[in-house]
């Protein structure tokens, strides 16, 4: 990597983290938290190919659906954000039952103003600058109809093998969208995002979009056919599809076979469906998404705020399935305030941004952010100190253009007087379980609880179902 | 041929050092995918085309060579990808001689695609095949790709310019086969 380059992907996050309790980055999962990168590649390991592969290419294989599924967005604050520094986290009761003390979380409710807008009190008067970066793009009309509740647990810190993404369960009910029939997230990794995915399929793999053109390609037969388009590309591709026909009997008739050979079919033929128009997949050719972002026809197609337009503008208009966004540099436990409240503005204005869009177009969206870990501070600072796994937390929000939705509970699992989550409670201790719980949320908020039960049976019980749902 | 050879030995070799030993099909990975392309064509990876091409494909191409990377996105990625390499061969070839060419020994280029009787057209397919597959093409699959070119004769014209389209389709589609990236 050139200097230059390195200068610059710095410069996206806030300069990378050098710790004395933290080996130097050794790999990019590390480069990523320490905010030495802001988009990188992932090296997965290899997993069983096996039954459950054939029942993802059947999704793939099946018409796209995106515009009957609930949108889904999630944001993966990479490297462990201080959430309790931006959401009040209580006991039992929920997060008005206050903590005996917050003083390594950040803030104190009882002496700084709360901000209950959006269900989930939040650190009020500039403290909380996820808060801020929301307000600073959401109209009052989007706030109005956007509510979140959190999920208090335990999470390893600075780690991506937290299975808290349920970008592979949204998809396995069947959400696929009508040009791209993948999800889409910014880090190209099995989860699309930091963390991995709970119940994760290798064939869900997210498409990667690191510049606009990503996406645009994925449609695309590319530059050697630019004198080609219409009947002639169509014929081409119609060729390649009686081909496979003609080679699909020389693959071996075994489980890994069979799902090849879905897998090759339908993959000709989904082709087909590019060779006539693909557009309305650029988000700076569209107003909304121009205005919402700041960007314009112009823009570089490697600019973040097009990349992340990217990923929302085609999660919510159905062109794609759901999406992952991944911020970068969360690990900001470098002694000061500063650096956590520069990441903590960005990740409000990527929801500010999400929600604000979908209330101009009038869609729902299921937004889901999640961290590996968070932060912990010295009594009456906010300048963070450490990695801290046990102060760890997953916020779930929900936008609905007819109105905001009711909540039965705003905190599942609860935080200790010890200002830590509580581990014993059913989410608390693993986060598999948390993703799980999200899952529901996301069903119930979409309609489809009953689903629940089909992908993930006998985990939950129905009284535990109940116990975790956090949206009517 | 040997360079297929080779690489299918370092594909197996690679393979059978990993997880995927357990697996009964093999899939080239993106390394594979490309330096194949690159040396059955006689085309450089340091064309600019062809260096934009892997740029905006790459991400989509198996990572591992594992059976469940097949996708519709890893499919449209191999048709872009084996449409820039036989392009930048047919160039090639269209203006060498005929014992320089890497193939197209039985075309001629200065005539259009109707020209081309069944056994031309078939000896055509053949050479790609052999360049691509290692091996003859069956008579259903040669029937297939005839489909094609006709087809391609029909909506892109029959013209010299249309010749060297439906040479490049049916190249593409040959390229991006199974056939070529299992093994």
């Amino acid at each position: 990597m050139s200097d230059q380059k390195k200068t610059e992907l710095e410069s996206l996050s806030c300069g990378p983290y050098k710790y004395d309790d933290h080996p130097r980055p050794t790999n990019r999962r590390d480069l990523l938290r320490q905010g030495f990168m802001s988009f990188s590649a992932f090296a997965m390991a290899p997993t069983i190919f096996g039954m459950a592969a054939s029942t993802a290419h059947a999704f793939e294989c099946a018409q796209p659906t995106a515009e009957n599924y609930l949108p889904y967005l999630a944001i993966d604050c990479a490297g462990g954000a201080a959430l309790p520094a931006n959401f009040l986290v209580g006991k039992q009761g929920g997060p008005n039952d206050l903590l005996a003390s917050y003083g390594t979380l950040g803030w104190d409710p009882r002496t700084a103003p709360i901000d209950s807008r959006f269900g989930l009190p939040m650190a009020g008067n500039n403290i909380s600058q996820i808060l801020a970066g929301m307000l600073s793009i959401m109209s009052a009309d989007a706030q109005a109809r956007f509510r979140m509740s959190s999920l208090c647990h335990f999470a390893q810190d600075d780690s991506s093998s937290n299975p808290l993404s349920v970008i592979s369960l949204v998809q396995q009910i069947g959400y696929r969208g009508l040009l791209v029939p993948k999800a889409l997230g910014i880090v190209d990794s099995e989860s699309g995002g930091n963390s991995r995915s709970a119940g994760s399929l290798p064939t869900l793999k997210p498409l990667p979009v690191k510049r606009v053109s990503d996406i645009l390609n994925a449609v695309s037969f590319g530059r050697a056919f630019n004198d080609l388009r219409g009947d002639p590309v169509t014929n081409m591709v119609k060729g390649s599809v009686a081909l496979s026909e003609q080679q699909i009997g020389m693959i071996p008739d075994t489980d890994e076979g069979r799902a090849l050979k879905d897998a090759l079919l339908c993959g000709y033929k989904q082709n087909l469906a590019y060779t006539q128009s693909t557009n309305g997949l650029d988000p700076r050719q569209n107003a909304t998404f121009q205005q919402v972002y700041g960007i314009n026809a112009n823009t570089a197609v490697d600019n973040e705020d097009a990349v992340t337009a990217t990923v929302v503008s085609n999660v919510l208009n159905g062109n794609a399935g759901p999406g992952v966004l991944t911020v970068g540099g969360c690990d900001y436990h470098d002694g000061t305030q500063t650096t956590g409240d520069r990441i903590d503005r960005k990740i409000g204005l990527y929801i500010g941004r999400a929600v604000e869009a979908a209330h101009r177009l009038k869609k729902p969206l299921f937004i889901h952010i999640l961290t590996d870990g968070g932060c912990a501070t010295n009594p009456g600072s906010r300048a963070w100190r450490s990695d801290s796994g046990v102060r760890c937390m997953s916020v779930i929000g929900m936008y609905d253009p007819n109105g905001p939705r009711q909540q039965m509970r705003l905190q599942v699992g609860n935080f200790t007087d010890g200002e830590a989550a509580d581990q014993s409670t059913l989410i608390g201790a693993q986060p598999v379980k948390v993703a799980y719980a999200v899952f529901a949320n996301y069903l119930k908020s979409a309609g489809q609880l009953n689903r629940f039960e089909e992908l993930l049976p006998g985990v939950f019980s129905t009284a535990e179902i109940d116990s975790i749902l956090a949206f009517g | 041929m040997k360079v297929r050879a080779l690489l299918s030995s370092i594909a197996v070799a690679s393979m059978l050092s990993g997880t995927a030993a357990q697996a009964e099909i093999g899939i080239k990975n993106f390394r594979q995918i490309i330096q194949s392309f690159s040396s059955l064509t006689a085309v450089p990876l340091t064309d600019t085309d062809v260096k934009a091409t892997i740029d905006e494909t790459q991400s989509r191409l198996p990572k591992f060579g594992r059976p469940d990377e097949v996708n519709s996105a890893m499919l449209l990625a191999m048709t872009s990808l084996s449409g820039i390499f036989c392009q930048k061969m047919i160039q090639s070839d269209s203006v060498k001689t005929v014992d320089q060419r890497r193939v197209h020994k039985m075309v001629d280029f200065t005539k259009i695609p109707s020209t081309y009787n069944d056994d031309a057209r078939k000896a055509i397919m053949e050479e790609y095949a052999q360049l691509f597959w290692g091996r003859s093409a069956s008579e259903m699959e040669k029937t297939a790709l005839i489909k094609t070119f006709q087809d391609m004769q029909t909506s892109a014209g029959d013209t010299v310019d249309g010749l060297k389209k439906a040479l490049k389709a049916t190249c593409t589609v040959v390229g991006s086969s199974q056939e070529f990236f299992m093994y």
